[in-house]
């Protein structure tokens, strides 16, 4: 920690200099009393100094929530000082929202009495308004002596993570995948077998079992007629995020909103038996192997939670990407603004490989900030509107639905978009 | 810094409301300030313009620096004070004692108020525990200047006479205090810590 003296110290020393150099050249030596609580204090200030370290220890009550849920800091203190000690939080600046100050910010520093060789607790509570990842193990330190004369300043260096979920959002139902894998689960599979969901009817053959014989049509027809059903599967979904960072974009509110998404279509698709993985494609490329389970949805979430969003100019693809994280006829739920052209050549090539690929347009909520002052800036908005549309067509002509979250609309809407896109024939099946 | 063991004693403590803190110790801090005034202005014999206008700037200083907040102007009004103080003090014919110990003891609590007032104003939330401490450290400090102040009438009584060697003596004594006090202010520069 650094030392340094408070204003008393030089204030004590020059005030008791002057008072006694009047007292002693002026032979009136009470006027040195005009200086004697000064004296007295600096005596006491200096006598209880006391050398020593002093150490402190960060901890969080919690280390995830939700946005707008409060975390408690605290923070104990221990050292050889008799004073007070006063800590406030330093929290990582993507904790806050972007403010012009840090007054604006709601940290309120505590302070508390300090004796040597006793620790003293400090706990501050801070509210999370922004998703993702935070560092929350800075705190400043400020002890100071008995007597106020000296004063001992620090921070602590620890890391002490939080991830702080978005809010929560409940999904009414999910886009069904056109291909399944062999395992039960609750989307309803093309073939025909054992199942609820009403498929067909065919003649009885040899070694089909009697409960599934139905018994109306037969009685009508006179021959045996038996009825086939969808069976239920489960299947894998890969979320397919984007991270390139396109300039001239609130990028931390369009991956915010992808971010979201990803959270709350992982939370579904797990409550039903599918596995679901993550595949980040930007300037870094990562990925999370698809699995059941609430691990995997807390695997998923910090995944996301942690998120980086880089300006890379290499070609990134998904070639790297194992194939054990990208398994063969998974349903791929992209989340993305649709701005980067290695983005959207992804798309097109996961088609080509046979995925079932659905986009969630997260850009939809915004246009970039062009202020629509001039002919010129009209015109640029049309043609970059015009370019979306061309996009959009592109991918709905190779078979993928395209989603456009429009602003004030629960996400929902867009599954329910999707899955009326698709349930015209607008894609190709194989 | 390194990691310690909690205790797990719970050491929440009552926080009292900062704001009217803030308040009362600015109005303490100039309530000493104006009594302070008026002892040296009523003390004094000659020079009475020139004190009063001493006093009444190191008043206005002192209001200054408590209300934008600035611990220097506060420090920075002491040195009017104890000068118009001792403009007042020097002519008189009597031993002024304890008018001297009451005028050093009511600026130094009018500073450290300010202090504190300028303290309340940075948002900490402190527990009644550092509050009551820090009031602790004025009346201790009060009381043994009064008490040294006191010895030191005493001892003035019966001492011998202030001859040149006994000034020396005493400038010496006091030099080497200050030398030391130094030492200690030069030693709190800042410096990387642990």
């Amino acid at each position: 920690m650094t030392r340094r003296s408070t204003v008393r110290l030089p204030l004590a020393v020059v005030v008791t200099a002057m008072a006694a150099v009047s007292a002693i050249t002026s032979g009136r030596p009470e006027l040195a009393l005009l200086a004697a609580p000064w004296a007295v204090l600096l005596v006491l200030g200096l006598v209880s100094t006391r050398p020593g370290q002093t150490r402190a220890t960060v901890a969080l009550d919690t280390n995830r929530v939700l946005v707008g849920d409060e975390v408690e800091i605290e923070v104990v203190v221990e050292g050889p000082i008799d004073g007070w000690v006063e800590a406030k939080p330093v929290p990582a600046p993507s904790f806050w929202p972007r403010g012009p100050c840090d007054s604006d910010r709601p940290v309120t520093p505590q302070a508390d009495v300090m004796t040597p060789g006793r620790p003293v607790t400090l706990r501050c509570s801070l509210t999370a308004t922004e998703w993702g990842s935070h560092d929350l193990g800075r705190v400043q330190l400020t002890v100071r002596q008995t007597y106020g004369l000296i004063q001992w300043s620090g921070t602590t260096t620890g890391q002490r993570w939080l991830r702080v979920h978005p809010t929560p959002m409940d999904l009414r139902r999910l886009v069904a995948p056109w291909l399944v894998r062999r395992l039960t689960g609750t989307h309803y599979s093309a073939e025909a077998d054992r199942g609820i969901e009403y498929a067909d009817i065919r003649p009885f053959v040899a070694g089909d079992s009697q409960r599934d014989i139905n018994w109306r049509i037969s009685a009508r027809s006179g021959e045996l007629w038996v009825s086939q059903r969808h069976p239920e599967r489960a299947t894998d979904v890969v979320l397919l995020l984007d991270s390139f960072v396109e300039a001239g974009h609130d990028v931390r509110s369009v991956v915010g909103l992808a971010i979201e998404a990803a959270i709350a279509l992982a939370e579904s698709h797990l409550a039903r038996t599918d596995r679901i993985g993550l595949v980040e494609l930007g300037g870094v490329v990562r990925w999370v192997v698809p699995a059941a389970g609430q691990l995997q949805l807390q695997r998923l979430a910090d995944a996301l939670l942690t998120t980086g969003l880089h300006a890379n100019a290499s070609d990134r693809d998904l070639s790297i990407v194992p194939r054990r994280a990208l398994p063969a006829r998974s349903f791929v739920v992209a989340l993305s603004p649709l701005l980067d052209t290695r983005f959207i050549d992804a798309l097109f090539e996961l088609r080509g490989a046979g995925h079932d690929v659905v986009v969630i347009d997260c850009m939809a909520h915004g246009d970039p900030a062009v202020p629509a002052r001039s002919e010129a800036s009209a015109v640029a908005r049309r043609m970059w509107q015009a370019e979306r549309t061309m996009v959009r067509d592109r991918l709905a002509t190779h078979g993928i639905a395209v989603g456009r979250w429009v602003p004030g609309n629960h996400l929902d809407v867009v599954l329910a978009d999707l899955t009326r896109w698709r349930s015209r024939g607008r894609g190709i099946r194989r | 810094m390194t990691d310690a063991r909690p205790d797990g004693r719970d050491h929440h403590r009552h926080h009292g409301p900062m704001v009217q803190d803030g308040w009362v110790a600015a109005g303490i801090s100039l309530a000493m300030a104006l009594a302070l005034s008026l002892l040296v202005i009523m003390t004094t014999t000659t020079l009475k313009g020139v004190v009063v206008r001493v006093e009444i700037a190191a008043v206005l200083v002192l209001i200054a620096g408590v209300g934008i907040g600035s611990e220097r102007l506060i420090a920075l009004a002491t040195a009017p004070v104890l000068a118009g103080a001792a403009i007042a003090f020097f002519p008189s014919d009597q031993l002024l004692w304890g008018r001297s110990l009451v005028a050093g003891c009511l600026w130094y609590v009018a500073v450290e108020a300010g202090l504190a007032s300028i303290e309340y104003r940075d948002g900490v939330q402190r527990a009644t525990a550092v509050a009551r401490k820090r009031i602790n450290e004025v009346v201790t400090v009060v009381a043994l200047a009064a008490f040294v102040g006191g010895l030191g009438a005493v001892m003035a009584a019966v001492a011998p006479e202030r001859t040149l060697l006994m000034r020396a003596l005493g400038f010496a004594a006091l030099v080497l205090v200050l030398v030391w006090a130094l030492r200690q202010i030069l030693g709190s520069s800042p410096r990387p810590g642990s």
